[in-house]
């Protein structure tokens, strides 16, 4: 009875996932090989993605577009961790913990929606920006037109720093908790073997996060990878992240593109299947788990 | 040994808070900035203009606050109606499934909601719920009922069944099990996964341009021309105003539920 109760009660979010999620992906990929055509017959092809396979801009926009989200994600897991080793030296320091006040504070990112983020970057780290400024005030450049460009540029470099500032708090928070587990007496034991706080943090604490640290990553690369706002943003005209070309095709007025937005929507939503396969085979083979923070 | 928080404890937490709130600092002078040129590192003067048209009636802004609560609210009620069943049977029951029903639920994490209402966006077109309100809620319920449905399972499996049993042993009846047992547990899962859904759906921009196709003006749509090469203190005022809401929305959802449960508790 227990058994068929639990089937009712998660029925309703199962359909709703079911419809809205899966239904988007299936109509997508029925569009993309032309079988929901809006006039006409229905007929199979896969036009659209040898076009796509047999296409420089395809190919150059899915290398930054993956150039990004490996970046991202690998800076924003090390300003997490730096952060999170801020927050282990002040529970271990203080009598009464108050880490998770401070830890709080790193959360006013979350507070900013994604396009914010990329508009602040662009204030900030344009040539006549707020960094260059200050850069030009302390002597470091002496004209406008010495900083580097890192705003809507060819390479990304605003948009990653807009999803580092963005995704790190969100890394912190699902790791957290291991912090929260560190006992006093582990820490003094440590001690008297003669480690200092950085070995204790690399040796004891590290160890404890892989598990959460791999989950948040992968979360953060998916995310990273097929977004929209920042690189619309922070972005240039050629080469596009993936999402931002697919868009754009898809937006451009033109119906009997769309199919071929499809298509590139289902090459990110592979890439990101891919990256899953990798991420679960990884914790699998490797730690035999396959835990969740 | 001392332990207290001295200076050099601190400094690592420092850097990583400065890289936090700087851009956030920056935000909030701009927006009151007038006539700020190279190479300064401040405003030669400041004034309230943009903020004073931000929040002039004839900007659009309040009207637009208004849909964005509205949706944000609606979205946080349907998400409640769907996680808090699923919640409770991943949470607390064992069933034919249970691990892969879990990782399904969770997959709209991953995956870019706009990539998925691409392929939705025929559908939507005609069930004519495209520039509804309906229809957009459906595409931010998308997004964010994953985070809900995580916080209420959490909750729910720290819950059980043993608290409610003896709840009952001892003659609760249902009213009473629900509001003094079953609500406090639940309380702290249900801010979170509130609290995550609120933000998400304020958040969004592009999916709400493409379902309401430009008819559902949320504050996020409202102050997109500002962000993408408008008027940059306009554009910084509407960040700034953007974060002040949806800070005061998540203190008095936290305020109202905690108070809520103390009250019930007593």
């Amino acid at each position: 009875m227990g058994k068929n109760k639990a089937v009712l009660l998660v029925l309703p979010a199962l359909a709703a996932v079911g419809i809205l999620f899966f239904g988007g992906i299936f109509h997508g990929l029925l569009q993309s090989v032309g079988l929901a055509p809006l006039t006409g017959d229905a007929v199979f092809t896969l036009g659209n993605y040898r076009s796509l396979l047999f296409s420089r801009d395809f190919w150059i926009s899915l290398s930054i577009t993956l150039r990004i989200a490996l970046l991202s994600t690998s800076i924003s897991a090390a300003l997490a961790l730096f952060g999170l080793y801020s927050l282990f030296l002040i529970r271990i320091r203080s009598t009464r913990d108050r880490s998770i006040y401070f830890q709080r504070c790193f959360q006013v990112s979350m507070l900013f929606p994604y396009i914010v983020a990329a508009y602040m970057i662009f204030l900030m780290f344009t040539q006549s920006g707020w960094i260059a400024r200050i850069f030009f005030n302390l002597g470091i450049i002496s004209e406008m037109h010495s900083f580097p460009i890192i705003t809507n540029e060819s390479f990304g470099w605003g948009i990653i720093l807009a999803y580092v500032w963005k995704t790190s708090p969100f890394i912190i928070i699902l790791l957290y908790p291991v912090v929260l587990r560190v006992e006093y007496g582990w820490i003094e034991a440590a001690r008297i073997l003669g480690a200092g706080n950085w070995r204790i943090f690399l040796e004891i604490l590290l160890p404890m996060m892989k598990g959460p640290l791999e989950t948040a990553s992968f979360i953060v690369f998916a995310y990273t990878f097929g977004a929209f706002e920042v690189p619309f943003i922070l972005g240039i005209t050629y080469p596009k992240t993936l999402a931002v070309y697919s868009y754009q095709i898809y937006s451009s007025g033109n119906l009997a593109d769309q199919p071929m937005a499809m298509a590139l929507n289902m090459v990110i939503l592979g890439v990101i299947l891919l990256a899953g396969t990798i991420y679960y085979h990884t914790i699998r083979v490797y730690n035999g788990r396959s835990d969740r923070p | 040994m001392k332990r207290s928080l001295d200076n050099a404890t601190l400094v690592p937490f420092f850097f990583v808070l400065v890289l936090a709130i700087l851009p956030v600092v920056f935000l909030i002078l701009l927006s009151f900035s007038r006539g700020w040129t190279w190479p300064d590192i401040f405003p030669s003067s400041f004034d309230a203009r943009a903020w004073r048209y931000v929040m002039s009636p004839h900007s659009g802004t309040w009207q637009s606050i208004w849909t964005s609560l509205k949706l944000a609210l609606i979205t946080t009620f349907i998400n409640l109606f769907l996680a808090l069943p699923a919640g409770n049977a991943l949470g607390r029951y064992e069933f034919p499934f249970r691990k892969l029903t879990e990782i399904l639920l969770m997959l709209p994490i991953l995956v870019p909601p706009v990539v998925i209402l691409m392929g939705l966006h025929r559908t939507f077109i005609r069930l004519s719920i495209t520039e509804t309100l309906a229809g957009v809620v459906l595409a931010h319920v998308l997004p964010t009922l994953p985070y809900m449905i995580r916080s209420v399972t959490v909750s729910f499996s720290k819950l059980g069944f043993e608290w409610e049993e003896q709840a009952q042993l001892l003659g609760a009846d249902w009213s009473k099990r629900l509001f003094h047992v079953v609500l406090p547990f639940l309380m702290p899962g249900i801010i979170a996964g509130s609290a995550l859904t609120i933000l998400i759906s304020m958040s969004q921009y592009v999916i709400t341009l493409l379902v309401g196709g430009g008819q559902i003006i949320t504050v996020t749509m409202r102050m997109f021309p500002y962000v993408n090469g408008g008027d940059q203190a306009t554009g910084a005022a509407y960040a700034v105003l953007f974060a002040l809401v949806a800070l005061i929305l998540l203190i008095l959802l936290d305020l109202s539920l905690n108070r809520l449960y103390r009250e019930k508790r007593l």
